[in-house]
This record gives C-alpha cells, sequence and structure tokens, in this order.
C-alpha cells in the first residue's frame, strides 16, 4: 500500500529505531526487577493506575448511567465542559492541584507527596473520559429494553443492572482500561506531585536516563513498561470488538430525576466537576494572589522576565502549528490507508506510539541522531509522533462509519470517484478531523516528557517556563508558574473552541 | 364470544385518562373498561395516542390526570413492575445479551422464580409459540418473525393478568403477518389473561378483537363489539378509517353506502367508470348520480361485467347519515 508508505517509515525512524537503539546499548539488565526498589516502584505504578481505573468507573459509571437516563438542566454543556480537561496541560492540573492541596494551599490542606493527590490528578484528567464513554454506551442501549424488563417485573434498580449495564459494559470497561493505560505512562503528575517516593516507571526511567545514564536499567523498566501497555492496549480492542452494538442512540424525551435519582445525579456531578475544574479556578485565582492580598506581581515579573514571555509564547505556538500540519498529512494518510486496505494490521500500528513511553524514545532520538541533537525537527518528530495516532483514531472510525450505500448513491447520481470522495468522504470526515486536530495541539501544549529530555534554552515553551520557575524557590517563582498556567489555560480554551460541538475522544 | 369471568372490579379500568406532551394532548379523558378473558383493540391511526394509552397502562408514563385500576387497585402510580401484566413491544425489545431461553426466562426469574422453574416455565412458552428446541440461540440469529414469536412467548411466560401488545406485527412482511394473527388468534382463545391490542390495522382488529375501541387524536370516539363497530361507525372518519369506500356528502351529513346495502345484477345499470383487479376479486367503479360507487364483485360476480354498464341497487334502508367530521 503506497500510502502507508510514509507515516510507517516516519514509524520506523521515530519510534522503533530509537527504541530498539535504547533498548540495545542498555542491554536491558532484567536483573534490576530483583531488587526491591524496582519492585516498589513498578506495584506503585500498578496500584495508582488500578486505582485510578477502578474510582473512574465507581464515579464516572453511574453518574454516565443517570445522565443517559434522566433529563437534565445544561447537560450538553456539561458533557461539553468535560472535554476540558483532555486538553489541558498535565503542568496546569498539577499546578492546580498543588494551589489546592499544596503547602500554603488554598484549602489549607496539605496532601503533596501524597498519593492521594496523584489519584486526584489522574482523575482530573480520566474521569470525563469514562464519563463521556459510557454515556455514549449507555445512550446506545435502545430505551425499550429497560422498559421491557420493567414491564416483566424487575425493579427500576434490577433493570438497570441486568439489562442496561451488562449492554453498556464492554464501552465502560473499555473506558476503565484506557485510564488504566494513560494512567500506567502518566509522567508529569507523579514528577510533579509525588517527589520521589511516589515516581511511576515513567518518572524512573526519566531519571535513570536523563540524570543518571544507566541506561541498562532502565531498558529493563522500557520493557516491562512496554509489556504491561501492549497488554492493556489489546485488552482494549478486544472489548471494542464485544460490543454488542445494541444500537445507535435516539433522540428521545426522558423524565426528570426524582428521590435519590435526583440525589444520586446531582451529586455525582457536583463531585466531578468539583475534581475536574477547582484546580483550573485554582491555578487562575493563584496567579493573581500572594501572600499580602491580591496582586498583579506575578504577572508584571512574567511580562519582564527571561526568557521572554514573546518568546515563549512564539514557540508554543509555532509548535503546536507544525505539529499539527505533519501529524494531519501522516494521520491522514495512515487512516485512508487502513481504511482502503481494510489492514487490521494499520490500525493496530497506530496505536504503537500510545504505548511506548516518551521518555524513552526522547532519549532514543538522543543517540541514534546525535547530529540533529540541537535541530528543531527532532523536538517535531517526537511531537508529531504523539499527535498522530490521535488523528487516526479520530478520522479513521468517520470513515468507516460512512454507509456503503451512501458513496454508491453518490456515484449513482453522478459523482464521479474522485468527486465522490470530495463530496462524500471528506464532508464526512471533516468534523472527526476537527476533533483530532483539537487533540492534536493540546498534545503539543501539555507534552512534558519528551518535551523534558529534548529541549533547548532558546526552545523554551509555556510548559518549559513553567517548569523551570517550579524548580526555583519563593512565592514569585511560585506565582509567576500560576500565571504560565493561566496563559496555557487560555490557549487550551481556544484548542477547546476548535474542537468544535462533540469531539469523540478515545 | 368467552364466557366472562365472575369478578366485581373488572380486570383494567381507565378512568379520564389524560396524557400532554409539550402543550400537546396526547391523550384526553380516556374511560375503558377491560374484563379478562376478553381481547380489545385500540384501534387508531398513527400518532393519535394509542401507544401512549398503553404505556401508561404499563406504568411506563405516568397520566397527568385519570385513575388506572388494574383487578380493583389503584396502580396509577405503580410502577411497571408491580402491576402483574407483560408487554409485546413493537420492536420486540429482546435482550441482545441473553440468549432466547433467558430472555423468556426473565420475567419468571424478576418475580422470584427458582432458576429451574423459570427455565422449565421458558421452555413451555417457548413451545406454545413454536419455537421448540431455539431456547440456547442469540437473538440476532433469529429472524424477524422468530424474534417476534420469542417477544411474545416472553410475555406469555410470566402467567400475566393482562397482556398488552404494542402494534406487534407492524414490522413483519405481509405473509409473515397473515400467518402470525392467526397464531395471535390461537393464543389469546388459549390464555385466560385480558388482552389489549393497539394496532393501526383494521383487519388485525377486526381478525382478532371482541371489541374494538376507536381511537382519534388522543380520544376514543368510539367502543364497541367489533362487529357493531365496523359495521355502524359513529361518523364519516370512523367510517373512512375502518375502510368504507363509499362516503357521499348530502345536505345534512354523509351518507355511507356499506357493501351489503349494494344488490348486484337488479335496478338500473350505471357506467363503469374504472375497474380494478383486486386481491379478493375485481373491484369497479360506477357512475352513480350519488357519486363515484365502489363495489368489489367476487369472481362469480365479475360475470355480471358483460355490457359497458353494470346494473346495481341501493338498498337506502342499509345505509346510514353520518355527521361529518373528516376534517376536523
Amino acid at each position: 500500500m503506497l500510502l502507508a508508505a510514509l507515516p510507517l517509515a516516519f514509524l520506523a525512524a521515530f519510534l522503533l529505531l530509537p527504541l530498539l537503539r535504547v533498548l540495545g546499548i542498555g542491554g536491558a539488565s532484567l536483573g534490576i526487577l530483583g531488587q526491591p526498589y524496582f519492585q516498589g516502584r513498578l506495584l506503585w505504578t500498578f496500584t495508582q493506575a488500578a486505582l485510578t481505573a477502578g474510582l473512574s468507573l465507581a464515579l464516572g459509571g453511574p453518574l454516565a448511567y443517570l445522565l443517559a437516563r434522566y433529563r437534565l438542566p445544561g447537560k450538553d454543556t456539561l458533557l461539553r465542559l468535560l472535554l476540558l480537561p483532555f486538553v489541558t496541560p498535565t503542568l496546569v492540573a498539577a499546578l492546580g492541584l498543588l494551589s489546592l492541596f499544596g503547602p500554603r494551599g488554598l484549602t489549607g490542606l496539605d496532601l503533596s507527596e501524597t498519593p492521594t493527590l496523584i489519584v486526584m490528578g489522574n482523575l482530573f484528567f480520566n474521569l470525563p473520559l469514562v464519563v463521556r464513554l459510557g454515556y455514549a454506551g449507555f445512550l446506545r442501549v435502545p430505551p425499550g429494553l429497560a422498559s421491557a424488563a420493567r414491564t416483566l417485573g424487575a425493579s427500576g434498580w434490577r433493570a438497570a443492572f441486568s439489562v442496561s449495564l451488562p449492554l453498556a459494559w464492554p464501552g465502560l470497561a473499555a473506558g476503565a482500561v484506557l485510564v488504566f493505560l494513560y494512567s500506567f505512562l502518566s509522567f508529569g503528575l507523579p514528577l510533579l506531585l509525588g517527589g520521589e517516593k511516589y515516581a511511576t516507571l515513567e518518572v524512573e526511567i526519566y531519571t535513570l536516563t536523563a540524570y543518571e545514564l544507566r541506561l541498562s536499567e532502565a531498558s529493563a523498566l522500557i520493557l516491562v513498561q512496554l509489556s504491561v501497555t501492549l497488554l492493556a492496549t489489546l485488552l482494549y480492542l478486544r472489548l471494542g470488538r464485544n460490543d454488542l452494538g445494541a444500537g445507535i442512540a435516539v433522540a428521545r424525551t426522558l423524565p426528570r430525576p426524582r428521590g435519590w435519582a435526583a440525589l444520586a445525579t446531582y451529586g455525582l456531578t457536583g463531585t466531578v466537576l468539583v475534581i475536574c475544574f477547582a484546580p483550573l479556578l485554582a491555578v487562575a485565582a493563584r496567579s493573581f494572589s500572594g501572600r499580602a492580598g491580591p496582586t498583579l506581581a506575578f504577572w508584571q515579573g512574567l511580562r519582564d522576565g527571561d526568557p521572554s514571555l514573546g518568546l515563549m509564547l512564539g514557540n508554543t505556538l509555532r509548535f503546536a502549528v507544525l505539529t499539527l500540519l505533519c501529524a494531519t498529512l501522516l494521520g491522514g494518510l495512515h487512516a485512508l490507508a487502513a481504511y482502503l486496505s481494510r489492514s487490521r494490521l494499520l490500525d493496530l500500528l497506530s496505536l504503537l506510539p500510545l504505548m511506548v513511553s516518551p521518555v524513552s524514545l526522547a532519549v532514543g532520538y538522543l543517540l541514534l541522531y546525535p547530529g540533529l541533537r540541537a535541530e528543531l525537527p527532532l523536538l517535531i518528530a517526537a511531537y508529531t509522533l504523539l499527535a498522530t495516532p490521535l488523528i487516526v483514531r479520530s478520522v479513521l472510525p468517520a470513515l468507516r462509519a460512512v454507509p456503503g450505500n451512501v458513496q454508491q448513491a453518490a456515484r449513482t447520481l453522478g459523482a464521479s470517484q474522485s468527486g465522490m470522495w470530495r463530496t462524500v468522504m471528506l464532508a464526512s470526515v471533516l468534523p472527526a478531523l476537527r476533533g483530532g486536530a483539537a487533540l492534536s495541539l493540546a498534545t503539543v501544549l501539555g507534552e512534558f516528557a519528551a518535551t523534558l529530555v529534548l529541549t533547548r534554552p532558546e526552545w523554551a515553551t509555556l510548559s518549559t517556563g513553567m517548569y523551570e520557575r517550579l524548580g526555583r524557590p519563593g512565592e514569585q517563582n511560585l506565582g509567576e508558574a500560576c500565571a504560565l498556567a493561566t496563559l496555557l489555560m487560555l490557549l487550551a480554551l481556544g484548542v477547546f473552541s476548535v474542537l468544535g460541538g462533540k469531539g469523540e475522544v478515545t | 364470544m368467552q364466557p366472562e369471568m365472575k369478578s366485581d372490579a373488572p380486570l383494567l379500568e381507565l378512568q379520564s385518562v389524560s396524557k400532554t406532551y409539550a402543550a400537546t394532548p396526547a391523550v384526553q379523558d380516556v374511560s375503558l373498561p377491560l374484563r379478562s378473558g376478553e381481547i380489545l383493540a385500540l384501534l387508531g391511526p398513527s400518532g393519535c395516542g394509542k401507544s401512549t394509552l398503553l404505556r401508561m397502562i404499563a406504568g411506563l408514563e405516568r397520566p397527568d390526570s385519570g385513575r388506572v385500576y388494574i383487578a380493583g387497585q389503584d396502580v396509577t402510580l405503580s410502577p411497571p413492575e408491580r402491576r402483574n401484566l407483560s408487554m409485546v413491544f413493537q420492536d420486540y425489545a429482546l435482550f441482545p445479551h441473553l440468549n432466547v431461553g433467558d430472555n423468556v426466562a426473565y420475567g419468571p426469574r424478576m418475580r422470584g422464580v427458582s432458576r429451574q422453574t423459570a427455565q422449565a416455565n421458558a421452555l413451555a412458552a417457548l413451545a406454545r409459540v413454536g419455537l421448540e428446541g431455539l431456547e440456547a440461540r442469540r437473538i440476532h440469529e433469529l429472524s424477524g418473525g422468530q424474534q417476534q414469536r420469542v417477544a411474545l412467548a416472553r410475555a406469555l411466560a410470566p402467567g400475566p393478568a393482562l397482556l398488552l401488545l404494542d402494534e406487534p406485527l407492524s414490522n413483519l412482511d405481509e405473509q409473515l403477518r397473515t400467518s402470525l394473527r392467526q397464531d395471535l388468534g390461537r393464543l389469546f382463545a388459549e390464555t385466560q389473561a385480558g388482552v389489549l391490542l393497539v394496532t393501526h390495522d383494521q383487519r388485525e382488529a377486526l381478525s382478532l378483537a371482541g371489541r374494538v375501541a376507536l381511537m382519534r387524536a388522543g380520544k376514543v370516539v368510539q367502543t364497541g363489539e367489533t362487529g357493531a363497530v365496523f359495521s355502524r361507525p359513529v361518523s364519516a372518519w370512523a367510517a373512512a378509517f375502518l375502510g368504507e369506500r363509499n362516503l357521499f356528502v348530502q345536505p345534512g351529513g354523509v351518507l355511507m353506502v356499506p357493501e351489503r346495502a349494494i344488490a348486484l345484477g337488479k335496478g338500473e345499470a350505471w357506467t363503469v367508470l374504472e375497474r380494478v383487479p383486486s386481491e379478493d376479486g375485481v373491484r369497479v367503479r360506477l357512475a352513480h348520480p350519488l357519486g363515484p360507487l365502489s363495489v368489489t364483485l367476487s369472481p362469480r360476480e365479475a360475470t355480471l361485467l358483460t355490457g359497458p354498464g353494470l346494473q346495481a341497487e341501493i338498498d337506502m334502508a342499509e345505509c346510514l347519515t353520518l355527521p361529518d367530521d373528516r376534517d376536523v
């Protein structure tokens, strides 16, 4: 397949070879897996990911059901708002949590360097995912089925558990697996919130490679990480296939919740809103308030700082746009090739970058392409690699969703092959492409792991500027970091508007 | 006619039930009784509110006003599972995650029957609808007609006192519909339950129901024994909906000329305007002074069609003058 040549070559050059290089040089000393320290790291990484998946399911599952079942004022707005965490940079979330629960946090409760804070951070990103996937899943359960269960003698609860839940389960479970996968690979949150005690594998890999150059030990961890994420991905794909596809969502009038249902609906909605939006509000508030009360000092400090705000903002935007162009091209070609060839392998390959640790890739780039060490394309390639799967995952389902008879109808109505592609296929795919593009942009805003390894002073972005300030002591630095985070958040809001009506994010 | 069961209260009684959706009344002030063993068809065009009424009886919707009694008990606010009824849904609403046997056993299970007994009930119900041996099949492996039968078996398995059917045959093709209609008739005759059948198909009502309630725009406009309703509609709209073709506007109302009032081979010969072969013979239209008169000729009667005209005489005593409410 000629179309797939470019994306595959890119995957080989910027995923496979760097990874092999790291593993080859390191020679993976699997012996370290016997050491209690690394076992502890692995156990913790696993535990926090599993805990996050479990909690997301426990909170998000019922809320998804209730939202699908009842009429709620502002439901559409709520669901749309829940997309915001997807495009929020990790650092912003981390800083938000620190503003709330850090030393001298707004709540007065210091949870820094506790597992609670890390899991809360994970929930910030992942709870909306489960709510949205679960909502879509419950919505596709035909309403008549629950009614049928009721007329056959099942109470509302039993109907939910014996009919709606089993039918929505594949979607919910796939959501939980995805949450596990994301949390297992999480880097920015544990790096900032956890301290050494709660470092995840990815943080450990970063420490081992970037600071201590213990590549063989890092390689062993990378291998472990890879096998776990590979298993999780396979599970995710399998669950997707088991979906009974009970039906398509039907528009209908829903009843208002009453009694316990109302209590649960509003209670869960409130909880989710607090988890997902309190950190964002806290960051913005913190950027305007010092110990002595309201102040503009942080914003002024930022304006006069070095590197200049203009440089950081400019770099962030430049990298974002460059990445978007590359990722759209590669992702579009990849999706097209997978669609036309109906190849499951190509489909699967597009997921690969999501499974691999960005830190280890970035280290691989440095080892494999020493000549490009100081060249921007290397950083853009890393961003592109991480953004491309999001484009493919958005575009491919949209292509597949175009019914065959619609294509044939276009042809019988006089559209040429290319005309059909332009008027039917492209038009059907554009909204999805928009969603994918927004996620790609968000990746650049939020990517942090590869950035830390590859970045150079003159490539300072809003993220690196923030991280740098967090590493320095003093209220002024923290305040300026919050101001930067607020800027990033505004950019994310901009991206959010690119996302359009309903970007399906999986 | 089935013998009526001795009981003071009817099995189902609706008292002035009303329901409004977004300022449009869906059901207005409907009162109806239904006795055990009785088969009542709620007949009306689509959108007349008959399905809404059925869903209120099932407890899937709450009336805005009025009361619903089942076996003498006020169940207006009771949830569906406390009403001892079963419902066959228009799109069957079979559970895709359960096999055929488990679908049918679901009702008995939810009523607290042991797993074994529920399975036995399910097998018996499947046998009644002629689906022996299919209990291990998945739902999506079944044809439309088979799915219809599973839905029926599932509704029968708990042994409900009241059986509700929402357009049970509307998703099937014509041939299947005819054969399933016969099966439904047999099952209804066997069951002790009261049956409420919602349909927009006059033939379904005519062949299955002992009584008919004719609905229009949320109101019941006529109730009675099936034969009486079909032969003596209360208005021109009812006559037209029930399939009457010969309606002629006259001063003071609409004259309805039923087929039985037309004697062929007698009287004056009228010019044949049109002949259309139909399933039960030939349909012709005659240039009658009242207006174009439709007559269906059996194959034997078709031999009368020799010349350019056809002799026909109308017995005015068999005709009805009805109020014209067709545009209301």
